[in-house]
């Protein structure tokens, strides 16, 4: 148990537990180290945290910019009362089932963001009976995973056209602009997050040399209510699909996998979104850049993996 | 923390590499494995840079080192934490070691998630693909799916350089992992044809001026690159796979991809698509490699596994028309080098010496060097190596095609080349006397005179195929033995060639010094030697049927003279290396079965011989039965010696030997039935029957036929 006096573990080696199904795992105490105690409690916590940027709002409502988060799920277990320790290691098995605490909000899937997050945290405190031997807490997140659906999946394909004719003439007029063709195909942009995002890029025509393609994974977040909101959009990941001048009418296959953490299945609700978009980004030697803007939408379908 | 900069030279950055292997495998060991991850990244980062690109070749293999290096610490690691002795083990079905192989998966997982997440498209390549093998712990169907993936990936780069390896790389991984996996190889094949088609001097100018390379030598640094795919794609390939990869190199028709090719691919099916490769020489745009460079490359793989004959007459002509005319002499040597053994080795003596009468031609043509040349003089040494040295760095070399430089090729230069295209001709020589027949033979051995150690050396070369017919060549590993002795004697009818010969081991023998070693004297004593004995050999038949002939005396019986003669021969010093001794004494015993027999009577004009002398009598015949016996012991001891020797040079000269004896004794016995030549003959067949496999074909095909042996 790593040398912890107090420590947490999860069933789950992912650490990844379905709503629905209970998350469970051994509280381990080691009771050399610790004879007695005041009482041990367990306390399972789930959140949205959000927050406004500062650059959407005013500067007295950044003062206040954390908005006040939604409890998905909060239980607290009284594991043992106050008493002696055996002068071992002492585990305590647990589950939990989980289900939302409340009715408005289901369990949303865990998220890192930016100004939303979506964290399931796992707490035990073993309260200390006196000085010398103080409070012990341990805090551990685990993953939530909504069960995959059950449904049959349809691919929403998407023609990737961009061209220099699409470009209003004004600029076209200053000669800065090359002409260019590029098409290609994403395969869907209703994307199973545990697939890849996938497609190819056909640069038909350009007039001036590439210096690279990236395609730009954007999480969109937007919070608030009633009083006012923040919509927000942020580079998750930047992946370069092609690197140099590559060959004119070449396919390029367009390949990205969704990290874990930082998505989830895209969420509405009437308090915060969390959205997704697809930037491809096509940079030429003379810094100027081509970019076409693909919003997505994740979902959790299946439980086939991208690895 | 790496960067590929001018000023390091070549040494300064396998340093720098190395320093960064041993910096990645200590943090390794020291449970660092981000700081190991990045150093991996950085150095696969190094793989986009084409700064110095001569040097790319030699960067991808240090960088790719590392790769490997790194791949296989991890997939050690996650092969520890699953418990299991081999990736392949089946996992134990107990719940604990269940948790750990899920354990090791989620380990898998999250290496792949990582690299999936690196920004860059050549490191986040390179770096799955040295870490493709740990795919096998998440589902054994990952890799083709992986593989096929990166190779269409590679279209992404921009570079053809950097694709070209960045592909070779994919190849030689898919290797590692699982060599029946194809469809990839044939991706990375049709792209890279598709992008090499699009390099022209024009588009790549700045590139090339900024590098000081010419396009030949920048094409040149796709070889190794293309080779490697080529090697991989030809591996257990079917017909199929060479018509596919015909199919996608007529985009490119270039001439460098058309040589990898045909030294990648089996000579079969490079032979078995003669017409159609030949066609491609000639529509191929030689750039990258030049022309001659093709049909030599075609040329090797015809020689090691030929066409239908009337194709590769066919070949040979169309194709022996532009060597001929081929500018640069080193190229045409070098090509008629490669050519000559078509016709030595599958038409006639006149067919080469057609070949040869241009060769002698061209060489003749070459100017002499200034620098005075001899044996052992310092001059001709040099020459030889320089001109030798195309021959060292042959086609795989990255420069080859762009050195040699022409018209410089002095007469002594050319020597070497010459040399070995005389090797040829003497290794698929059927019959000695052929070389006779090729009016350009004594001219091209003519040629060496300005050099005596090459001189030297033919002369050796010569000596030695007329000395151990069967010992120079693969292909007559078992040399008629029955012709050399009609050699032997057609030599001898032939005055001027007994002349040639006698100057070939004269000159040899004239060129001992004092500064000669121990080994070379002894070398050129066994040659001279055993040419001396080939013609004693005759010689002696040719005096024991003259003594046979000769009335014998009154007092010391009938053939007291070929006696003293067979004491003599007996006495006589013989190498126990050849089978001269044997020979003269079968041709002996020959000679006397035919005369016990009453076939031949050997008379001479005025003479009475002994026949009549000793009508009837039965001494005489004894007597010629004793000679009989003493000569088959002779012949019988020496067969035990070869079958000692227990080597197949040794087992067909037994074959031949033994099938000549028993045919003697066959003879004699169907007219004497003297029963005890009948063990004798017993013997000689189960001699044959052992060594029958090593007998040449047309001795064979005699000895099937003949049911007195069979019997």
């Amino acid at each position: 148990m790593s040398g912890k006096v107090l420590d947490i573990h999860l069933d789950h080696i992912d650490k990844t537990f379905q709503a629905g199904e209970c998350v469970s795992g051994t509280i381990l105490i080691d009771g050399r180290k610790r004879s007695s105690h005041n009482g041990i409690t367990l306390t399972l916590k789930g959140t949205v945290l959000m927050k406004h940027s500062s650059r959407n709002t005013g500067a007295f409502e950044a003062f206040y910019n954390s908005v006040r988060p939604i409890d998905l799920i909060f239980h607290t277990l009284e594991l043992a009362p106050a008493g002696k320790l055996p002068s071992t290691i002492l585990e305590l098995p647990f589950s939990i089932p989980l289900l939302p605490t409340a009715e408005e909000f289901p369990l949303y899937e865990t998220y890192h963001g930016v100004f939303v997050s979506i964290q399931y945290n796992i707490r035990v405190d073993v309260k200390g009976r006196s000085f010398m031997s103080g409070d012990l807490s341990e805090t551990i997140e685990f993953l939530l995973e909504n069960p995959p659906r059950n449904i049959s999946f349809k691919p929403t394909p998407v023609d990737i056209l961009i061209s220099s004719s699409a470009i209003d003439s004004v600029k076209k007029g200053a000669n800065v602009i090359p002409k260019f063709k590029i098409t290609g195909k994403i395969n869907s942009t209703l994307c199973p997050i545990t697939r890849p995002f996938s497609g190819e890029l056909v640069v038909e025509e350009m007039g001036s040399k590439i210096r690279t393609i990236d395609l730009q994974l954007i999480r969109v977040e937007t919070c608030g209510c009633a009083d006012g909101f923040s919509r927000d959009a942020t580079e998750i990941q930047n992946i370069q699909i092609s690197e140099g001048d590559v060959l004119r009418n070449f396919p390029i296959p367009i390949y990205m996998i969704f990290p874990r953490l930082f998505t989830c299945p895209t969420v509405s609700s009437k308090n915060f979104k969390i959205e997704f978009e697809v930037l491809i980004n096509v940079q030429l030697e003379n810094n100027h850049v081509i970019a076409e803007r693909f919003p997505i939408k994740l979902i959790r379908l299946d439980e086939k993996e991208s690895f | 923390m790496l960067q590929t900069r001018r000023d390091l030279t070549q040494q300064e950055y396998t340093k720098h590499i190395d320093f960064l292997h041993q910096q990645l495998v200590s943090s390794w060991a020291a449970d660092q494995r981000v700081t190991s991850l990045k150093i991996a990244i950085q150095n696969a980062k190094t793989m986009t840079n084409t700064e110095v690109l001569q040097f790319y070749p030699s960067k991808f293999v240090l960088s790719t080192e590392i790769l490997d290096t790194f791949g296989k610490l991890v997939y050690e690691r996650i092969l520890e934490r699953s418990g299991r002795p081999s990736v392949d083990a089946p996992p134990s079905s107990d719940p604990q070691a269940f948790e750990r192989n899920e354990s090791a998966k989620e380990m898998c997982k999250n290496w792949f998630y990582k690299i999936a997440s690196i920004r860059e498209l050549i490191p986040r390549m390179y770096i799955e693909m040295a870490l493709l093998a740990c795919y096998r712990f998440l589902s054994l169907t990952e890799y083709d799916t992986a593989l096929e993936r990166l190779a269409k990936m590679c279209r992404g780069i921009g570079d053809p350089l950097i694709a070209a390896y960045c592909r070779a790389y994919i190849c030689r991984k898919g290797m590692e992992v699982s060599p029946k996996l194809r469809k990839h190889l044939y991706i990375v094949f049709e792209d890279f044809c598709t992008s090499f088609s699009q390099l022209t001097p024009d588009r790549l100018q700045h590139i090339l001026r900024e590098c000081e390379l010419s396009f030949s030598e920048y094409l040149a640094l796709f070889v190794p690159a293309l080779e490697w795919i080529l090697q991989c794609l030809s591996h257990r390939s079917s017909d199929d796979t060479l018509n596919t990869i015909l199919h996608w190199y007529e985009r490119c028709n270039n001439s460098l991809v058309l040589d990898a090719v045909m030294t990648s691919f089996d000579p079969k099916y490079v032979s078995d698509n003669a017409l159609r490769f030949a066609d491609l020489i000639k529509k191929a745009d030689g750039l990258g490699c030049p022309q001659h460079q093709l049909y030599m490359s075609f040329g090797l793989s015809l020689v090691l596994s030929y066409p239908d004959k009337a194709v590769l007459r066919r070949i040979l002509r169309d194709h022996w028309k532009v060597i001929v005319q081929l500018e640069n002499p080193d190229d045409f040597l070098r090509c008629a080098d490669v050519y000559i053994e078509i016709p030595a080795k599958h038409f006639t003596a006149a067919d080469v010496d057609h070949l040869l009468g241009d060769i002698v031609r061209r060489v003749g043509e070459l100017p002499t060097s200034t620098v005075s040349t001899g044996a052992g003089s310092p001059g001709a040494i040099a020459a030889a190596a320089a001109a030798a040295a195309p021959i060292v760095s042959g086609a795989a070399s990255p420069t080859a095609g762009a050195a040699a430089p022409i018209s410089t090729l002095t007469l002594e230069q050319a020597l070497p080349r010459l040399q070995s295209i005389l090797d040829k001709i003497l290794t698929h020589l059927r019959n000695f006397s052929d070389l006779f027949e090729m009016r350009h033979f004594l001219p091209m051995v003519d040629l060496f005179q300005t050099d005596l150690v090459i001189r030297n050396e033919v002369c050796k070369s010569i000596l030695t195929r007329f000395a151990y017919p069967g010992s120079t060549s693969l292909f007559v590993s078992a040399v008629d033995r029955s012709e050399v002795l009609a050699e032997a004697t057609q030599l001898l009818t032939d005055l001027p060639r007994v002349n040639t010969m006698m100057y070939f081991a004269k000159s040899l023998h004239d060129s001992v010094n004092i500064m000669t070693v121990d080994d070379e004297r002894r070398q050129i004593t066994e040659l001279i030697l055993a040419f001396v004995r080939r013609w004693l050999v005759s010689y002696i038949a040719n005096v024991a049927s003259f003594l046979i002939g000769l009335p014998g005396s009154p007092d010391q019986g009938p053939f007291f003279i070929l006696r003293q003669f067979l004491e003599a021969l007996e006495s006589y010093p013989w190498n126990n290396t050849s089978d001269g001794k044997a020979w003269c004494f079968l041709s002996i015993m020959k000679a006397l079965s035919h005369l016990r027999t009453n076939r031949s009577r050997f008379n001479y004009l005025g003479v009475i011989p002994n026949s009549v002398l000793y009508d009837s009598d039965d001494r005489y015949e004894a007597e010629v039965d004793s000679l009989l016996d003493i000569i088959a012991e002779q012949v019988t001891a020496h067969l035990a010696d070869l079958k000692r020797e227990d080597s197949s040079h040794a087992a067909a000269r037994r074959a031949t030997l033994s099938l000549h004896l028993s045919h003697i004794l066959n003879d004699y016995f169907s007219c004497t039935e003297a029963t005890g030549a009948m063990a004798l003959l017993q013997s000689a067949r189960a001699n044959l029957r052992e060594t029958s496999s090593h007998l040449p074909t047309s001795l064979h095909a005699l000895f099937r036929s003949d049911p007195s042996v069979v019997s």
